[in-house]
């Protein structure tokens, strides 16, 4: 099922509007939710997603065939959301300042809000891990893939994937272990 | 880790939390967990990084409405670029023919050669100047951007009306003589042994290898070939001018200059025969006469006579 998207790859670059398309309707639904969880905003999470689109579909003469189509749109995803974050940092001073304020009078905000950034921090570790790990654990958490299908899709031994999501898991706790220990706390 | 479970790792903790073990593994996992706190921690840091890190699906998402509105941003998309691209297009063409025809004008436009045969003839220069070449005369322009002074070689007569422009200085060299000017109106007339400048407004410099003169308006000098020193002198009247004015204009004139004048025009051999009558004064005007009608108001005027002879006419 994943081997298509490579070769859709090739379709999109030869200016093939179906194969398109069918990548978006795909893949809209999970990029939109990883935007999500950078940016928490509904809206401009569809627009960054629009944004990745209207690149890849403009500039399709420069598509490379041989990546995996999934990984490099989470990758595009991502990238476009950090942007995104970047130039809202500058117009959010203002309400940061704000919400400070409004927290201290409630309290267990404290754990949502840590509970996000737990989140931010995860998927920005994720987006940091090797390629192949990255690779392999994003359609696991991402699609939802057993070990079975992402071997398949990936053309790699079972026993890779196991390593990969263990390694994975390894690199990741030690990232956000600050936060961990907090939310512990906070849950308690 | 314990000796128990050497076999319990970090890809067998995955397996379990995921659902990808087999029952004897799961059980042997929840064992080790349970023998140390270390241990359930580390499962326990697992099951929050994998909750964490799934994708929370909106379920109101609509990804063919969504396609729908990236298509239609698409399009808007398609008609900016076109129209940038089409844009960019129209500067290139742009840039390209300004660049040409700056090059044109500077390099091939600026110059320009130009001979008078029979008659005299007006000529417009690139630098907006004007000459007006007397007959069987000739001069070649060189001017533009490329060119520190605008370069006026002449043979023969011309007057010339200089646009202004101080940074390029106009230079007319005729024989060995160099006239620089910055915006004026001159007339320079030469044959074989000498080079005479008259200045009617502005300022001109001469100069020959030896000498230089500045003239201001109403001034004239006449250069001789290696002449050591320039001289200015007055100009009596505007007889220089007559070829492009149609007109003689003598104020106190001698004879010994308007006869000279006179042979250039018409082309006929007047001769003063009597050299008492040289010095003689005349002010007056002809405009378009014939000779004829000229000599005779010479002839009333000095009260001397005319003979019409084979190929010369005498002033007696």
């Amino acid at each position: 099922m994943e081997s298509n998207d490579t070769h859709l790859i090739g379709l999109i670059k030869s200016g093939n509007k179906q194969a398109f398309d069918e990548v978006f309707l795909k893949h809209f639904k999970s990029l939109h939710a990883y935007a999500f969880t950078i940016i928490k905003e509904k809206d401009d999470a569809e627009e960054i997603v629009q944004n990745v689109f209207v690149r890849i579909w403009t500039k399709r003469e420069q598509l490379k065939e041989d990546g995996f189509l999934k990984s490099f749109l989470y990758r595009s995803v991502h990238n476009e959301s950090l942007n995104y974050l970047k130039h809202q940092k500058v117009r959010s001073n203002f309400n940061v300042h704000y919400a400070d304020s409004v927290k201290n009078d409630m309290g267990n905000l404290n754990t949502e809000i840590m509970a996000t950034e737990l989140e931010k921090n995860i998927h920005s570790a994720i987006n940091s891990l090797p390629e192949k790990c990255r690779n392999v654990f994003q359609l696991s958490r991402f699609d939802q893939m057993k070990y079975q299908e992402i071997a398949d899709a990936l053309n790699i031994s079972l026993k890779t994937v196991e390593n990969q999501m263990g390694k994975a898991l390894k690199i990741l706790r030690l990232k956000v272990v600050d936060f961990l220990i907090l939310i512990f706390i906070l849950l308690k | 880790m314990d000796k128990n479970y050497t076999h319990i790792n970090d890809d067998m903790l995955a397996k379990y939390l995921l659902g990808e073990a087999t029952v004897p593994e799961s059980k042997q996992v929840e064992a080790w967990a349970q023998s140390n706190p270390d241990h359930l921690k580390q499962l326990e840091d697992f099951r929050i990084i994998l909750e964490k890190s799934r994708l929370q699906i909106d379920p109101e998402l609509n990804e063919y409405q969504a396609l729908a509105r990236l298509n239609a941003r698409l399009e808007t998309e398609k008609k900016t670029i076109s129209y940038t691209f089409i844009l960019r297009w129209a500067a290139v063409v742009f840039i390209f023919f300004s660049t040409g025809l700056f090059l044109y004008q500077n390099l091939i436009g600026n110059r320009i050669e130009v001979s008078s045969g029979k008659n005299t003839l007006t000529q417009l220069l690139p630098d907006g100047s004007t000459t007006i070449l007397n007959k069987q005369s000739s001069i070649a322009f060189v001017g533009g951007f490329f060119n520190k002074t605008r370069d006026v070689k002449l043979r023969g007569e011309a007057f010339f009306k200089v646009s202004a422009d101080k940074s390029k200085p106009f230079i007319i060299s005729v024989n060995d003589v160099r006239v620089t000017v910055v915006g004026t109106a001159f007339n320079v007339k030469s044959d074989g042994k000498a080079v005479v400048v008259v200045v009617e407004s502005g300022i001109v410099r001469v100069n020959n290898q030896k000498d230089s003169v500045r003239l201001t308006a109403g001034e004239k000098v006449e250069v001789l070939k290696d002449q050591a020193q320039l001289f200015k002198g007055e100009n009596q009247g505007k007889l220089y001018n007559y070829y492009y004015t149609n007109e003689l204009v003598c104020d106190r004139t001698p004879l010994s200059d308007l006869v000279p004048v006179l042979n250039e025009k018409f082309k006929s051999n007047i001769v003063i025969v009597n050299p008492g009558l040289k010095t003689l004064q005349i002010s007056t005007t002809f405009k378009n006469e014939p000779l004829k009608e000229i000599l005779s108001v010479i002839a009333e005027t000095f009260k001397i006579k005319v003979e019409y002879g084979q190929d010369m006419i005498k002033l007696k």
